[in-house]
């Protein structure tokens, strides 16, 4: 466990505030931008990133999640 | 052991106050020039002591999130769990008042400020030091002073310290508090 920590917290940074990226959201890969960094809050100090979605014309929705859950858009 | 969220506080949130005990330590002059200059800089103190315990709190409760959804199964319905705590979180947009912390930890499972007074009987003398700080955060930001309780030159570095003395006590229990919360629903520790 101390290992899987450990890597976590140096692995160097993927992906930055700005970039384009999706997730999966329930059953549907959807698209957002990433508007924050915030850092080693996860489990095990893994980079937890929060990221700005637009599901419909109406409505903009923030949610942070670790950064191996997002891929490059 | 201790959240991230803490040791932050204790680290990197805590130099960045510590220096504006340096730089007060550091004016010269006398009179009228010192006295206006003590008085922006504990003004500028309570506004960036009011931020980094706001950015403590939303450290917290990113942190109790992510091991919440974490622990849900199928995997597919965590990103909802997370959309959900995220969602309207007070913390993002508001002040760290009490109102706001207690809606936005409650919504982790727990009545937090019960938790939080039941962990410390000083945190109700924390909490209304909270509430301070909190209007003269909004009056030095806003620069609308009410003159019946809130007179610029009442406000001293002595009187910073002892809020920032409160959020360190509140901290401590907020970290305790929610370490305790999460063993107890997700049957080990997360720190």
């Amino acid at each position: 466990m101390a290992a899987r920590q450990s890597s976590k917290r140096t692995r160097p940074a993927r992906l930055g505030v700005g970039d384009r990226v999706s997730f999966m959201f329930g059953v549907d890969r959807v698209e957002g931008v990433i508007v924050e960094d915030r850092g080693g809050l996860g489990v095990g100090g893994e980079r937890v990133l929060r990221v700005r979605v637009q599901l419909d014309p109406w409505n903009t929705h923030e949610i942070e999640m670790p950064e191996d859950e997002f891929r490059a858009a | 052991m201790a959240s991230t969220g803490f040791r932050r506080w204790t680290g990197e949130r805590a130099d960045q106050l510590d220096e504006f005990e340096r730089v007060l330590g550091s004016l010269t002059g006398r009179g009228l020039s010192r006295r206006w200059a003590a008085r922006q800089i504990a003004h500028a103190y309570a506004v960036l002591l009011a931020s980094q315990f706001q950015g403590f709190c939303r450290d917290l409760h990113s942190e109790c999130a992510e091991h919440i959804a974490l622990a849900v199964a199928p995997r597919t319905l965590r990103t909802l769990v997370r959309a959900e705590f995220a969602h309207a979180r007070r913390l993002d947009r508001g002040n760290p008042n009490p109102g706001n912390i207690g809606s936005d930890f409650n919504r982790l499972g727990l009545s937090f400020w019960t938790c939080v007074f039941r962990d410390d009987s000083r945190n109700d003398a924390r909490q209304r030091k909270l509430q301070e700080l909190n209007q003269w955060r909004n009056a030095i930001t806003h620069q609308d002073f009410d003159p019946a309780s809130l007179e610029p030159p009442r406000l001293t570095l002595r009187v910073v310290h002892s809020w920032r003395g409160a959020c360190n006590g509140m901290a401590i229990s907020f970290d305790r508090v929610m370490g305790d919360h999460l063993r107890s629903i997700l049957g080990h520790a997360s720190w």
